[in-house]
Formats: C-alpha cells, sequence, structure tokens
C-alpha cells in the first residue's frame, strides 16, 4: 500500500511540474513576442508570420525608435514624474503615518477618517478635472507629481510597521531631547528602511506606468510622460492602419509590430531591469497588504 | 508636521469630493462649477433614462461577476499547486514569471494584446487558423471581447494574487500536514483537505475585497482594448464617463454616474464587510 501511495505522489509530482512549466510558458508568451518582434530584422518578420521563432537579431527597430526626440524627451518626463511622486508619497506616508501613531493626539480619529475615505470615495473624474483646472495643475509636470502621491493604504501599513516599534527606543530618544523631527528622521525611518523601500517601489512602478490620468491633463505633447507617448503614437498608427495608409508589409516604418514592439520594450526596460533586484520587495509589500487586510 | 499633508489630502481628495454637487446641477460652462444652477434630481432622473447608461451598468457587473468566477480561483489554484514543489528554484522561476505581468502597464499590454490577438497578425489566430481553419476577430468581436478581457486580466494579475495565497500557506501548521499523512493522505489529498483550509481566511477576506469593488471593471484594461465595435459588451461605467464626460462636454451626467458608481461601490463594499463579520467573523477594518 505505500509503494502505491508514494507512486500516487509521485505521479502527482510529475504531473503538478509539468502544468506549471506549461502554465510559466504561456505566461511568459506575450512577453516574448514582444522581446521577440523588437529585435526581428525586416526579412525574418516576413518570413515567420507568429513572430514567435528567434529568427535572427538586430537593433534596427530600437535605432528607428530612438530617432523620435520625443521618445526621448518622454522618458525622462516619466522618469521625474515617478521620481517626484515617489518622494512627496514617501514624504506624506511618513508624516501622516508617524502622526497617527502618536496615541495621545486630541483629533487623531478624525484624521484617520480623512485619510480612510478618499480610499473608497472620490470626487470622480469630472470634478476633479475641474477642481485641477481652477487650481492650474493642469498641463504640469509637477501637477502630475501630486496626482500620485497621497495613498492612504500605504500610510496604513506604514503606521502598523511603526507600531511594531519598540517604543523605548523611542523613549529613550525624547530623554535626549529629541524633537518629532528627529525622531523621525533618526530613529523611525532607518529603521523601517524595508517597508520605505516597498513604498517608494510600487509608487515607483505605479507611477511609471499610470497613463490615463497623465494623458488626460497634459495637453502640450512635450510634456507627455512616456506611456501617454505610447498611447499617442499607437492610436496614431492604429488609425494609420485602419485606412490602410500604412501597411505592415513594406510601408512606412512606424506601422510595422517590430517597431511598435521596440518603443514597448524600451517603455517596459526600467521595471524589467530593477524587477529581479527587488523582487523581494515587491513580494513583501504585497504579503504586508495582505496580512494587514 | 502633518498639516501639509492634511492639506494637500484636503484640497486633491476633498475638492473634488464636493464637486459632485454637479450632479445635481445643470452645468453652464460660462458659471462653472459654483455658478451653475441647481436642478435637483433631474440629473438622476435624465440618466436612468438613457440606455446606454444601464448597459453600462451591466457590463459593468457583468464583467466584474464574470472575472470573479473565473478568475478568482486562479491565483488560488497555482499557489496550491506551486506549493507542492519541491525544487526552490524552480517555484522562485515560475513566480517570477507569473508576478512580471503585474509590473506591466496596460498602455504597454494594450499595444502587445492588439497585436497578438490580432485578426491578421497575431499568433493565436494563426494557431487558431492552423487547428481549425478559422480566425476569430478576438477584441472586435462582441462574442470575443469579454473572454478576451478576462484572459488577460487574469495573465496579468495571477501573479499578485499568488503571492497572497503562497504567503497564507506559509502560516499553516507543519504537525496538520504531519498528522494528514499518518491518516494516510496523498499530496493531493493533503492539498485538498489541509492546504485549502488553512487558505480559508485568506481566500475569504480577498473575497469580500472582490465583492466590494465589484462597481469597477478594470478601467485601464478596458479602456486599451475596447472600441466602437464591442461598446455593446465592452462599455464599463467608467468608460461611459469617459465618453459623455470628457468627450461629449456632458459634465452633468457624467458626474452623477460617477456618484452613482461609487456611491453604490460604498454600499456594496460596507454590506458584503458586514454580512461576512456576521458569518465569519471576518472584516476589513
Amino acid at each position: 500500500m505505500s509503494v502505491r501511495r508514494m507512486s500516487g505522489d509521485r505521479l502527482f509530482g510529475l504531473v503538478n511540474g509539468l502544468f506549471l512549466v506549461l502554465v510559466a510558458m504561456v505566461c511568459f508568451l506575450p512577453i516574448w513576442y514582444a522581446l521577440n518582434s523588437s529585435i526581428l530584422p525586416f526579412k525574418a518578420y516576413l518570413k515567420d508570420p507568429t513572430h514567435l521563432l528567434p529568427l535572427g537579431f538586430t537593433l534596427d527597430s530600437y535605432r528607428d525608435a530612438l530617432r523620435d526626440a520625443s521618445v526621448w524627451r518622454s522618458f525622462a518626463n516619466g522618469l521625474l514624474v515617478m521620481l517626484g511622486t515617489v518622494i512627496l508619497a514617501l514624504c506624506t506616508t511618513i508624516t501622516s503615518a508617524y502622526t497617527l501613531t502618536r496615541k495621545q493626539l486630541p483629533g487623531r480619529r478624525i484624521l484617520v477618517c480623512i485619510f480612510l475615505i478618499p480610499m473608497f470615495f472620490g470626487g470622480g473624474l469630472i470634478p476633479t478635472y475641474l477642481v485641477w483646472k481652477q487650481l492650474h495643475l493642469l498641463n504640469s509636470l509637477w501637477g502630475l507629481m501630486l496626482a500620485g502621491c497621497l495613498n492612504g493604504y500605504w500610510m496604513l501599513i506604514l503606521k502598523a510597521t511603526m507600531d511594531g516599534l519598540p517604543e523605548s527606543l523611542e523613549e529613550s530618544a525624547r530623554i535626549d531631547g529629541a524633537q518629532d523631527f528627529q525622531v523621525v528622521w533618526y530613529i523611525m525611518i532607518p529603521l523601517c528602511k524595508a517597508t520605505l523601500a516597498c513604498i517608494a517601489l510600487m509608487v515607483g512602478v505605479g507611477t511609471w506606468n499610470e497613463f490615463f490620468w497623465a494623458q488626460i491633463v497634459m495637453v502640450d505633447p512635450s510634456k507627455y510622460t512616456f506611456m501617454v507617448y505610447l498611447r499617442q503614437l499607437f492610436t496614431r498608427i492604429s488609425i494609420l492602419q485602419g485606412t490602410g495608409a500604412a501597411s505592415a508589409v513594406g510601408g512606412v516604418p512606424t506601422a510595422t509590430i517590430t517597431f511598435q514592439m521596440a518603443i514597448v520594450c524600451i517603455g517596459v526596460m526600467p521595471i524589467v531591469i530593477i524587477y529581479p533586484l527587488v523582487q523581494r520587495y515587491f513580494v513583501k509589500g504585497i504579503m504586508m497588504g495582505a496580512i494587514k487586510a | 508636521m502633518v498639516l501639509p499633508t492634511v492639506a494637500l489630502y484636503v484640497i486633491l481628495s476633498y475638492l473634488p469630493i464636493s464637486g459632485v454637487m454637479l450632479a445635481f446641477k445643470e452645468f453652464d460652462y460660462a458659471k462653472g462649477l459654483w455658478g451653475s444652477p441647481w436642478i435637483g434630481t433631474q440629473v438622476f432622473r435624465e440618466l436612468f433614462g438613457l440606455p446606454n447608461f444601464w448597459r453600462a451598468v451591466r457590463n459593468s457587473v457583468s464583467i466584474s461577476l464574470l472575472k470573479l468566477f473565473c478568475g478568482f480561483p486562479v491565483p488560488i489554484v497555482m499557489a496550491l499547486l506551486l506549493n507542492e514543489v519541491r525544487g526552490k528554484y524552480f517555484k522562485k522561476t515560475v513566480q517570477t514569471v507569473t508576478f512580471l505581468p503585474n509590473l506591466l502597464s496596460w498602455a504597454v499590454l494594450g499595444v502587445v494584446f492588439t497585436a497578438v490577438f490580432s485578426q491578421t497578425q497575431g499568433y493565436v489566430n494563426h494557431f487558431i487558423d492552423a487547428i481549425f481553419g478559422i480566425r476569430i476577430d478576438f477584441l472586435h468581436d462582441s462574442m470575443w471581447f469579454r473572454p478576451t478581457l478576462i484572459v488577460t486580466s487574469i495573465w496579468a494579475g495571477m501573479g499578485y494574487g499568488m503571492v497572497i495565497y503562497l504567503a497564507g500557506l506559509t502560516v499553516i501548521e507543519p504537525e496538520l500536514y504531519e498528522v494528514a499523512t499518518l491518516d494516510g493522505a496523498g499530496r493531493f489529498q493533503r492539498m485538498l483537505h489541509v492546504s485549502l483550509p488553512g487558505l480559508m481566511p485568506v481566500i475569504l477576506t480577498q473575497l469580500i475585497l472582490s465583492v466590494g469593488y465589484m462597481m469597477y471593471a478594470g478601467f485601464t484594461q478596458v479602456y486599451v482594448m475596447y472600441n466602437p465595435m464591442v461598446y455593446d459588451v465592452g462599455d464599463i461605467i467608467e468608460t461611459y464617463v469617459y465618453r459623455i464626460g470628457l468627450q461629449d462636454g456632458n459634465y452633468s451626467l457624467a458626474t452623477a454616474t460617477g456618484l452613482f458608481q461609487s456611491g453604490l461601490g460604498v454600499i456594496l463594499m460596507l454590506a458584503v464587510n458586514r454580512i461576512s463579520k456576521k458569518m465569519a467573523d471576518r472584516s476589513i477594518f
């Protein structure tokens, strides 16, 4: 009986492993498609309609893509907005999380409510747009940084982390004469580094990927972030293809899939590069969220 | 010290909330938000008379429910299966590969999937053509648009759920597995009778959140993938708001729609939370 049980287990392990490999491959396929299409030389691109076979390597598409100054500019814009948003987000989460740990603070409950309500209820697209218009935040990269900096969710997680730190640390600092700011700067921040890294990464990735609101508020094409530029380019290409003005075969280079995928890969590159290095922070961030909930 | 943050919150989050009164006003561009005349519930009455509005609501809820039924179990199953794997590097690789799509913007994914599912150039249709001899216009055919939406959404979100459930699996006491083995349970049975029940608290919490957000069917994804040909099945509340609001300039209607959505969303969230508190003593507050 034990032999039968063991071989049943072995069979399960084998089938399971194969299944998981299959799933992983199917999962990776679209990414592989984008990567491979971007490096296919034109002849190979025509030969294999699936664009899945690694029939060649060329950086021509990337060269074409990078020839466009807008690509560089929007990339820089995207990085700028991402950096600014992350810094602002860290400031807001640290200050609000620390404030909420002060148990003696009068009106603490009100503060919690203030921070929590926007997580579930918002003004909506139009009211927010009108408010931004009145505040002259439209068409401004600095304004865009404000869009992503308020984050009640991460503030709660940071607060939980801070609550987990021993009180004696802060007490001894206060005895030594430290004010609020010094406590935060010299004690809280160094001890919460892991959580802060998670927040920075999650907010950073989210901001880099954000395109909808950025597209709405930006009127000036020179201020587009990368994803907005990508969207604009792609919708233009779709229209061209729709009207038959450019075909994928020997037509205007901007219409080929290799060109599109090159731009896609450029856009994805920042994330893909840092991802393996900091994967554990993403995982930790998600886990903290789940455990807190 | 926290005052600047509070100020930011008030300005950026609460001011727009006050703007929802637009839903009760007849917007006059010249007079702006504060000057437009108040007309009470007339906007809502007009809104509820528009068939496209109800279509959008129907689509939002349908798509959310479909995503829930089809997509919710996937990360659970994947986590359970992956947990049974012995090799650490294999586990890590699968997790890395499945999680990567979650980090990609739908702006990017929209481009990729439009190419992948293209009727003429995508590899999906190439394989379907080779096997079945037909080609399907996934993104423009009303029959196929929603399944495509759901499959791609599962693809993108699977890794995220897997992380949560894998973490949940690590807190199950090892003694339970030992007892099960002594009772003669094989790996598959242990998975079914120890891992799965042990994961229930996490599953329930995630379920509450998913149901609570049912009014929101995934705007950015639909926005990049939809087109006028599939409005009948793909137009969700937020895309509807975007079109009638920012494109048609119908501010009052758009605001009313948004208010409808977030209002219902809050009610839904609170209701589901209360039910779960009563039934399983789990709450998100």
